[in-house]
């Protein structure tokens, strides 16, 4: 017993310097993938992207249900972004609030009689299709019978009449550029580029004008706070790094752009998983690799899509209940891939981390909280050993914190109050202390509710009114 | 050694740990304050000469170049990135205007220079600022970086080149297609944004080897609208079997129209053509419109393929009166046709259009 524990506590060691190391090097990957960047940005070439005709054309996919709250805005700014040819459209997924009615009178909606092809499969009946009375061709809302925002995506997929499809969720905000930055790879690259995702930003606290985010701050509260550099580090420099090393496996539902064709090939989005966004890059990874296909996706650190994160610990439990549970899917549904040299990156890096790293990340975390008292009280581990190991295991994850804060300030510099940038460093300290291990349980239920294959439902919202005044 | 009793090396992670946390924090406050206080200082340099520029460019260039011409180098650096962009946006006589304060201040010059410098970033701005200046004299400087190493910087040279429209450089870009596997594209854009002056070479270019180069040549044909090109496009379209070439040509057809792009556009409605092609034939055909256009469209909305027959009834939405006739006879038919959905969805639409659904 006492050797187990032992033994033990020497792996837990182990495994937070490998785990933070990790992290490290993305954080490295990022500031060289940023730099070159921020260099390049004077002659990025948006503007003859703009111009040229020969742009592919982008539908956007906005699955929604019970958006009441934010759902005009959000589909008025989509309308109003800067791309040369695209069209929005809405998927309301039997929503019982009035996200329909809002649509309806917000856009003057009218009822067309649209014949909707069967590309993809989905669950869920299309009831009617309704365009925007004076710009038919940009506006399309598709109202469904309830099936899960994969069974909604799939409707859009069927519907999008353009060559690229970008999945936004309805409480997203997206810069007004965005779409030129996150086409780009596909103007510069089509016959490759097969998907594309953009950062995901935290949009509470912002001030948010006329649909677009007009001065990024921290907000009030520390749940959210905290949330904001944990999506510095594993989503912004953590993504970038994936993406520069060739094993990006994640693209957020909440900002990603896929070539249709290719996503019609593969068979949509997967209806039996709360993890759709990661299931289908991986999904595509693999059957291009199986068809030895030359193919990228890639991550953009540039262009934002801000989403209103939870905040409460009760809802953010939730969210990341559902993503350990997608998570946990994918890895089971891809299996074979997993330590695969026929998967190159994907199968012998990205999936064996995802596993180490995220899936099992959240045990290792509990099974601590058990074994350091455990070794304390039976004398396997020494007092003066167990607080210096606690203290060097969170201190190496605040460095880690710190890095990705620094990298932004020195990048895009996007919170540009003082206060906002001492509440960052205050968040990093926060989220090593405690926040992961509050979240862990959460995480585990994720993983087992996967196991037991209980279905899937949509998480619930508890979006408010962009146009209320979120900032101080 | 048993690691768990030496707790001297964790004592000295933890004090290293201690140490780099504080230097980050000090860092990161460091880098802000520097940051700021360079902003400020090159807003400080540039805010008088970006008003002299802005209010240079609103009077269309007509006065202010010699206040332009009499800004400081340490200014004119600061405001120059802002200038550069300025001088990408405008047009007509303010553009020439800007663009001579530029010559004079020796950014022309200096551009040259830098077309050659060991940093892909510096021969990229060169190269983004020739462009703009519009120089067909340095063309000859910006052919070779269509070859250069670095990918950025060969789309860089191309874009300039298509915004100095020389016709000079329509053969170099299309060479360097095959070579270098530029972006098709934006390299048809660039060819066509020189204009008429290409269309020879891109004519030339129907017959290449290269596939990417005969549909980049299709494609720059369809943007500058060389009608004069559909007898050449329709030949190619008999011989041609690459998927993307044909798509590029039936693209075209759609973009140049006339009588004679009907028949090969037709032809590419073959059932035994794949649907995407299909699809973009019965888009053309759309483009193209016409009586006859109207009867083949109407035949396709029957189509087994939901893509064809969507692009064949969206085709005769946009072709006015014999378009709407078209659909209602496809419509109204008894008993109802295969195609009558598509018919009444292409109708709901097309009364939306001419604003006969009015509330």
């Amino acid at each position: 017993m006492r050797l187990l524990v032992e033994v033990g506590n020497d792996l837990l060691l182990v495994y937070f310097v490998v785990l933070n190391s990790c992290y490290l090097a993305l954080i490295g990957l990022a500031f060289v993938e940023f730099g070159r960047a921020q260099r390049r940005r004077t002659f990025s070439g948006t503007d003859e992207l703009f111009r040229n005709p020969l742009t592919p054309a982008v539908s956007l996919l906005v699955p929604a249900h019970n958006e009441g709250p934010v759902i005009v805005p959000a589909v008025r700014a989509l309308t109003a972004l800067r791309f040369p040819r695209f069209q929005v459209v809405v998927i309301d997924d039997g929503s019982t609030d009035d996200t329909f009615e809002r649509l309806r009178a917000g856009f003057d909606l009218v009822e067309v009689p649209y014949v909707v092809p069967d590309d993809v499969p989905h669950h869920g009946e299309v009831r009617s299709v309704h365009v925007a009375r004076d710009s038919p061709d940009t506006l399309l809302v598709v109202r469904k019978r309830n099936g899960g925002k994969a069974d909604a995506l799939n409707v859009g997929v069927n519907l999008a009449r353009h060559e690229l499809v970008c999945m936004v969720d309805a409480d997203s905000i997206l810069d007004h550029d965005a779409l030129l930055a996150v086409v780009k790879p596909f103007a510069e690259d089509p016959l490759r580029v097969v998907a594309a995702g953009g950062v995901v930003g935290i949009v509470n606290g912002c001030r948010v004008s006329a649909g677009r985010v007009v001065d990024v701050r921290m907000p009030r509260q520390w749940v959210v706070r905290i949330q904001i550099v944990e999506y510095l580090r594993a989503f912004l420099t953590g993504r970038t790094g994936w993406s520069r090393l060739g094993g990006l496996i994640v693209i957020s539902g909440a900002f990603g752009l896929f070539r249709r064709d290719v996503l019609v090939r593969v068979g949509g989005m997967a209806l039996d998983t709360v993890g759709e966004d990661a299931e289908v890059v991986v999904r595509l990874h693999r059957r291009l690799r199986e068809a030895d296909a030359d193919y990228r996706i890639v991550f953009l650190p540039e262009p934002i899509s801000w989403s209103q994160s939870p905040s409460t610990l009760r809802v953010l439990g939730r969210q990341r209940r559902r993503w350990h549970r997608g998570l946990a899917e994918v890895l089971q549904t891809h299996r074979v891939m997993i330590g695969n040299p026929r998967y190159g990156r994907i199968g012998l890096i990205a999936l064996p981390y995802y596993l180490l790293f995220e899936l099992i990340a959240p045990f290792v975390e509990l099974l601590a909280l058990i074994l350091l008292p455990l070794g304390l009280l039976i004398g396997a581990v020494n007092v003066q050993f167990a607080w210096r190991f606690v203290l060097a295991a969170y201190g190496y994850g605040i460095v880690v914190s710190l890095a990705a804060l620094i990298l932004e300030e020195l990048s895009f510099h996007r919170y540009r109050r003082w206060r906002d940038i001492t509440w960052g460093f205050l968040a990093a300290v926060a989220e090593n202390l405690g926040y992961r291990l509050l979240l862990a349980p959460a995480q585990v239920y994720g993983v087992w509710l996967a196991w037991r294959g209980r279905e899937a439902v949509w998480g619930t919202n508890l979006r408010t009114d962009f146009e209320e005044p979120t900032g101080r | 050694m048993n690691i768990r009793n030496d707790l001297g090396w964790l004592t000295i992670v933890l004090l290293l740990l201690t140490g780099l946390i504080t230097v980050l924090i000090v860092g990161a406050a460091l880098i802000r304050t520097i940051r700021l206080l360079r902003d400020r200082r090159q807003e400080q340099l540039a805010a008088a000469p970006r008003r002299a520029l802005l209010a240079f460019v609103a009077e269309g260039g007509e006065e202010g170049s010699e206040e332009l011409l009499a800004i400081s180098p340490r200014a004119w650096r600061a405001v120059e990135p802002a200038a550069v962009a300025l001088l990408g946006k405008v047009r007509g006589d303010a553009h020439r205007a800007l663009a001579e304060v530029f010559e004079q201040r020796g950014a022309a010059r200096r551009a040259v220079a830098q077309l050659r410098h060991r940093d892909a970033v510096h021969r990229a701005r060169a190269a983004e600022t020739l462009g703009h200046l519009g120089r067909p004299d340095v063309i000859d400087a910006i052919h070779p970086l269509l070859d250069d190493k670095s990918p950025e910087v060969r789309m860089v040279a191309a874009r300039a080149l298509g915004a100095i429209g020389s016709p000079a450089s329509a053969a170099p870009l299309l060479a360097a297609l095959s070579r270098r596997q530029m972006p098709a594209h934006l390299i048809a854009f660039d060819l066509s944004r020189i204009g008429a002056g290409a269309v020879p070479a891109l004519q030339a270019a129907l017959s290449d080897a290269e596939p990417s180069v005969r549909a980049t040549a299709l494609n720059a044909l369809g943007l500058i609208g060389s009608i004069g090109s559909v007898t050449a496009i329709t030949e190619l379209l008999d011989s041609e079997s690459h998927p993307d070439v044909r798509l590029a040509a039936l693209t075209s057809l759609g973009r140049l129209g006339g009588r004679s792009s009907i028949a090969p556009l037709r032809a590419a409605l073959d059932p035994a053509r794949t649907p995407g092609l299909r699809a973009a034939a019965a888009r053309s055909l759309g483009e193209v419109g016409g009586r006859e256009a109207a009867e083949v469209l109407g035949t396709l909305l029957a189509d087994p393929d939901y893509h064809v027959a969507h692009e064949a009834a969206q085709g005769l939405r946009r072709l006015g009166v014999p378009g709407r006739r078209r659909l209602q006879e496809i419509a109204e038919g008894v008993p109802a046709g295969p195609g009558a959905a598509h018919a009444r969805q292409a109708l709901a639409l097309l009364d939306l259009d001419e604003g006969g659904d009015q509330p």
